[in-house]
C-alpha cells in the first residue's frame, strides 16, 4: 500500500487522519468511510449544532452531510486538503444552504425570528442552576454578532480546543482567539451596561 | 485578572489563554457540548442504504436512457447514410450521362471516329477514374511503400 506521501507533511490534521486516508487509497471505501463516521460524526453534529442553533436542523444538516461526504469519498484527493478540513467544508456548505433557507422563509414570515430567538434562549436557559444570571447570559451570546457567537459556543462545545474550532470554521487560530477574546469583551460590556453586576464579579 | 495570568488547561492549546473565571464557567455551563442524537447512526446508515438503491435505480435509468438515444442516434444516421447515398448515385450518374451526351459527339468530330468506338471508351475511362478515387488512400500507400 501506498505511503500517505500526498499529505501536507506539516498539517497536524492530516496526520490524525493518516489510518483512514490509508485505506481510501486502498480501495477500501466502507471500511474508511465506517471509521471516518466514529471519528467523526460527533464533531459534524456540534458543528451543526454551533451553526444552526437548532437541534432538529443540526441532525438533518449533519446527516446530508455525512452522506455528501460518502458520495464524495471515491473523489476525495488527500493532496488537495486534510480530511477533516474536506469534511468540515462540506458541512460548513451544508449548513449555510440551510441558513439561506431559514433566511429566506424568515423574509417571507418575519413572526417566525422572534419565536426562534425565544426557542435558543429558552433551550440556553433551562441548563443552568442559577435562572437570572443564566437567562440574562444567555440573551446576551444570542445578541452577539453571529461570527463571534459561532466561535464562542464551539469553543466550549469542543472543549475549549482553538485549534479543532479553527478547522471547523475555516479559520486561522489566530482568527479564533480574536474573536473569543472579543465576543467575552463584550459580554462583559453589556453585562455591566445592563446592569447585571459589577464587570468584576464574573471575572472571579 | 490579566488575561494572560490564567492557562487554558487543554493539552492541544498550550499556548493560548482565556481567564477561567466565573464567565468562563457560566459560559461552560451555558454551552455544554450537545451529545450526537440516539440513533443518528442508524438513521445514516439507513439514509445511505436508500440512496444507494436510489442512486443504483437511477444509474439504471440513465444508463437505460443514454443507449435509447445512442441507438436511435446510430439509426437516423444509417438513415442519412442511405438517402445519401441514393441521392449521390443517382446525381453521378445524371452528371455523367449529361457529360457523355455532351462530349461525346464533340469528341468523335475532333479524333474524327464515331460515337460507337468512343462510348465505351469514354465509359472505361470514367469507370478507371471511380476506382482510381475510392482506392486513392490504399494506392498512395502502396506507391509510397514502393519508393521507400
Amino acid at each position: 500500500m501506498e505511503t500517505p506521501t500526498s499529505l501536507p507533511a506539516s498539517s497536524e490534521a492530516g496526520l490524525r487522519d493518516r489510518d483512514i486516508t490509508e485505506l481510501l487509497q486502498g480501495g477500501r471505501l466502507d471500511r474508511a468511510f465506517e471509521m471516518l463516521v466514529e471519528r467523526y460524526e460527533g464533531k459534524v453534529f456540534r458543528l451543526c449544532s454551533g451553526l444552526l442553533q437548532d437541534p432538529a436542523a443540526a441532525q438533518d444538516a449533519a446527516q446530508e452531510s455525512l452522506i455528501r461526504v460518502w458520495r464524495a469519498l471515491p473523489r476525495y484527493d488527500g493532496r488537495a486538503a486534510a480530511l477533516s478540513t474536506w469534511i468540515y467544508a462540506i458541512t460548513r456548505n451544508r449548513c449555510l444552504t440551510a441558513l439561506q433557507q431559514r433566511q429566506d422563509q424568515l423574509q417571507r414570515n418575519p413572526s417566525l425570528n422572534d419565536e426562534v430567538v425565544l426557542k435558543q434562549v429558552q433551550v440556553l436557559a433551562t441548563r443552568d442552576n442559577d435562572r437570572t444570571d443564566a437567562s440574562a447570559l444567555a440573551r446576551l451570546i444570542e445578541e452577539l454578532p453571529v461570527d463571534m457567537r459561532q466561535v464562542l459556543r464551539l469553543f466550549y462545545f469542543e472543549d475549549r480546543a482553538v485549534a479543532e474550532v479553527a478547522l471547523m470554521l475555516g479559520l486561522s487560530r489566530a482568527g479564533v482567539k480574536t474573536r473569543l477574546f472579543r465576543a467575552r469583551a463584550r459580554l462583559l460590556d453589556t453585562l455591566q451596561a445592563a446592569g447585571l453586576g459589577d464587570a468584576s464579579q464574573w471575572l472571579q | 485578572m490579566p488575561l494572560s495570568e490564567s492557562r487554558s488547561t487543554n493539552p492541544e492549546e498550550p499556548e493560548f489563554s482565556l481567564p477561567r473565571d466565573r464567565l468562563d464557567r457560566r459560559l461552560a455551563d451555558l454551552l455544554p457540548a450537545p451529545s450526537t442524537p440516539e440513533g443518528f447512526r442508524q438513521n445514516l446508515w439507513r439514509a445511505i442504504a436508500t440512496q444507494s438503491a436510489t442512486d443504483l435505480a437511477q444509474r439504471r435509468r440513465a444508463l437505460e436512457l443514454e443507449r435509447a438515444r445512442q441507438l436511435n442516434q446510430l439509426e437516423q444516421d444509417y438513415v442519412r447514410m442511405r438517402r445519401d447515398t441514393l441521392a449521390m448515385v443517382l446525381a453521378a450518374a445524371l452528371t455523367a450521362g449529361a457529360t457523355l451526351s455532351l462530349a461525346l459527339p464533340w469528341l468523335a468530330a475532333k479524333l474524327n471516329t464515331d460515337i460507337a468506338t468512343l462510348a465505351p471508351l469514354g465509359l472505361l475511362m470514367l469507370a478507371l477514374a471511380g476506382v482510381a478515387w475510392i482506392w486513392r488512400e490504399p494506392l498512395t500507400n502502396f506507391a509510397w511503400r514502393l519508393v521507400s
